[in-house]
């Protein structure tokens, strides 16, 4: 009687332990990877420090000075303004391209293999693609602009502070809108047939049928998706850093080349870490913010 | 800012060039030798010369049993000497079995980041590059052994230029071995200078002059092909480095030390302005750079002198290097003269240097430093010269290398009247706030006085922030 008791006592807690035992690696994982560096980069922005020895407490001067800082400001709009236009074109020709790649038309695994192209082409090598693109010594656009008289002197599209952020944001859609178009493509499938035949024999027009069916289907990936490529993007450094390093002037200076610079040029590590918090802060309240204005009732 | 006479340099450079052509030494004349041949046959003659000079003369470097050594290579480029680099690393190991000296490669530009993570983390490679810009950081974080001198040793240390020692110099300690010769000059089109006559500038209205003379039209298509120079725009260190020379050609210094702690800044002086003004003009108004001046670097830039479409452009001698390798045909057309000034202000440039130093956690410094004088030896210093057209400090191979080559005249002229830096953290700032400046005016259009004024008010705060 005892030693069954024992045995059931056993298995109890190997049952209760068990499921630690599988989540133990990722969750060391997740701690050593993210959770430490977050809260190293929090521990940095409380002090004047060169990170090797010397170590100079200043509370919270640095999350002061990062609100009163109009460069950090200005990045901050610059950013918004750049993660704003570039989620939206995702989105816009995510929708497009998915809808037609939904289509039975001909060759259309042949076009799905042509369209993903852009994201699996790392951003160094779009960057300087584009770059060369865009160049104003021999770069092919300004090449055909002159060869058909649409302008008589190269234009510098990256070095004019009316066309570098333009050329930023095109350059960032083309190589972002392909995730948004599988995401959506693999949603649109899921959604079934049957709903759309009722809704035409019920006399909806296309037009109808997207915004009352395509859409509210599709809510849960777009949820998902516009918290994960507004982050992203908000985020974005290598396309921009590598095609204008922020410039001319200041005009593509988003906070991830402020924080950047500060940190690795200036060696300002405590004002990047500050500057960094608080755009950690903004990704979290835009996820937040996501999250309940789109959430399912 | 404490200026560096280097006519000194320069005189006992030559002295000693002669005192060491009287002795006879091969080394010191360059040959058209191959690198590796140059290292093969130097190797033997270095290899006592380095021993017995090492530290108090008599560390041994056969006998220091296995020793291994990280060296970083920042020179990564063929036309930067990285496969030369490596050859001088390889003859070395051929002299001593007992040392190995494993690469580590980084690249220039992410070299402070670099460091910064490998100091953080304990793994700092026993030799690595370091510069003026980040000698004093290097010194605060302990990154660098504090007996460099002693290790490098007196007769080793007699034999560097002293404008190079007092850059590599901070609060007494010698941070790192200087290598690299920097001093800032013109280099331009010989043969298109003799062709048409003009004589080298010496003021930049001579300079504009003979700017807008060069500049052609060779295919007679309406637009200019040619341009009399090419300037550096780029929002980078390189591009607002290389401002910070031509604003010292109009007698602006960057930053003014006050000896009492404290630092002023000279971006709201009329020096400033007027060097502003002339490099937008020049660089963005008067038609004879190419267009896209804000997208031009350094590369873009000898690039279009290699290719016959620029013919001036201010930089380091290691500009004759990229554009010998990206056309071969340019070597024996290129010349160079000291940078021209405004009006009123006595010729000046710049000297900066990059060189190497030892880790605080080298377990061999010694042999380390014996590594670093091979690497800097006379015969080596030439050959590197002719690998990367990069000048060398020391004195002997400096003086060989200039007598031999008429390019680099002009270098040897402006180094007369070099000046140093102050040692400022904040400098990268005040040079980014400077190409900001001539960036919102080009590609913006803010007019020049309002930018002047933006970057007078953050130069400002900037001085106030580095001030105790």
């Amino acid at each position: 009687m005892k030693e069954k008791s024992r045995e059931a006592r056993n298995y109890r807690l190997k049952s209760a332990f068990t499921p630690y035992g599988f989540i133990l690696p990722a969750s060391l994982t997740i701690l050593l990877l993210v959770v430490y560096p977050i809260l190293y980069g929090v521990y940095i922005s409380f002090f004047d420090t060169n990170l090797v020895n010397k170590w100079n407490f200043v509370g919270l001067r640095y999350y002061l000075r990062a609100l009163t800082d109009s460069s950090f400001l200005h990045s901050l709009w610059k950013t918004m303004v750049f993660t704003v236009t570039v989620v939206g074109g995702h989105f816009l020709f995510g929708f497009i391209f998915a809808s037609i790649l939904n289509l039975k038309i001909k060759f259309r695994t042949l076009f799905r293999g042509i369209l993903i192209l852009p994201w699996l082409f790392p951003d160094v090598v779009i960057a300087y693609l584009f770059k060369w693109i865009l160049n104003t010594q021999g770069g092919i656009i300004n090449a055909l602009l002159m060869h058909y008289h649409v302008v008589r002197a190269p234009v510098g599209w990256l070095s004019t502070s009316a066309t570098a952020l333009p050329c930023v944001i095109l350059v960032s859609i083309w190589k972002g809108y392909p995730l948004v178009m599988v995401q959506i493509l693999a949603g649109i499938q899921t959604v079934s047939t049957e709903m759309y035949e009722a809704a035409k024999i019920d006399g909806a027009n296309a037009w109808q049928r997207f915004c009352y069916i395509t859409i509210p289907a599709l809510k849960p990936i777009l949820t998902t998706i516009l918290i994960l490529d507004t982050v992203w993007v908000f985020k974005q450094f290598t396309l921009i850093w590598l095609m204008t390093s922020g410039g001319p002037g200041s005009s593509t200076m988003v906070s991830a080349i402020e924080i950047y610079k500060n940190a690795f040029s200036y060696f300002k590590y405590g004002l990047a870490s500050a500057q960094s918090v608080y755009v950690l802060v903004i990704c979290y309240l835009i996820g937040v913010v996501f999250r309940r204005l789109l959430r399912d009732d | 800012m404490k200026k560096r006479n280097a006519a000194l340099a320069m005189s006992t450079l030559l002295w000693a060039g002669s005192v060491l052509s009287a002795c006879g030494s091969s080394g010191t004349q360059p040959t058209a030798a191959a690198p590796a041949e140059t290292m093969t046959t130097a190797a033997p003659a270095d290899s006592t010369q380095g021993t017995a000079e090492t530290a108090d003369g008599t560390y041994d470097v056969a006998g220091a049993g296995q020793v291994s050594l990280d060296v970083m290579i920042t020179s990564l480029g063929d036309s930067d000497g990285g496969p030369y680099l490596r050859g001088v690393m390889d003859s070395y190991m051929a002299m001593y079995p007992n040392v190995k000296l494993n690469p580590v490669e980084c690249s220039m530009n992410d070299l402070y980041t670099t460091l910064i993570t490998q100091a953080t983390a304990g793994t700092l490679p026993d030799i690595f590059t370091m510069s003026e810009a980040y000698s004093a950081n290097c010194l605060e974080m302990g990154m660098s052994t504090d007996r460099l001198a002693e290790l490098l040793g007196e007769q080793y240390m007699n034999g560097i230029i002293d404008a190079a020692i007092e850059n590599a110099t901070v609060d007494g300690t010698l941070v790192y071995m200087p290598w690299q010769n920097n001093t800032t000059a013109m280099v331009y089109r010989k043969d298109l200078f003799a062709e048409k006559g003009i004589e080298a500038p010496k003021t930049w209205d001579e300079f504009l002059t003979a700017a807008k003379t060069l500049t052609e039209d060779t295919d007679s298509d309406g637009t200019p092909d040619r341009y009399g120079c090419v300037f550096a725009g780029t929002r980078n260190d390189s591009a607002e480095s290389r401002f910070q020379t031509f604003a010292l050609t109009f007698g602006c210094d960057f930053v003014t030390a006050n000896g009492d702690g404290t630092y002023t800044s000279g971006f709201g002086t009329e020096e400033y302005k007027n060097a502003m003004t002339a490099f937008v003009n020049i660089a963005a108004n008067e038609g004879v750079t190419p267009v896209g001046f804000v997208e031009t670097g350094y590369s873009e830039a000898y690039t279009m002198i290699a290719a016959d479409r620029a013919c001036m452009f201010f930089s380091a001698s290691n500009v004759l290097g990229g554009i010998y390798n990206a056309n071969p045909e340019m070597r024996g057309k290129m010349g160079s003269f000291p940078m021209p000034t405004a009006p009123g202000v006595a010729p000046v440039t710049s000297f900066s240097s990059v060189g190497m130093t030892i880790s605080s956690t080298c377990k061999n410094p010694e042999v380390a430093a014996d590594f670093l004088k091979y690497m800097t030896s006379v015969e080596n210093s030439v050959a590197w010269n002719e690998a990367t057209c990069r000048l060398p400090v020391v004195r002997d191979a400096l003086t060989a290398i200039c007598e031999n080559d008429e390019a680099y005249a002009g270098f040897a002229a402006a180094s007369e009247n070099a000046v140093i830096y102050p040692a400022f953290a904040g400098l990268a700032e005040l040079r980014d706030i400077s190409g900001e400046c001539w960036q919102t005016v080009v590609s913006e259009g803010v007019s020049i006085e309002d930018a002047l004024a933006t970057a007078a008010s953050k130069a400002e705060e900037v001085a106030k922030s580095h001030s105790n």
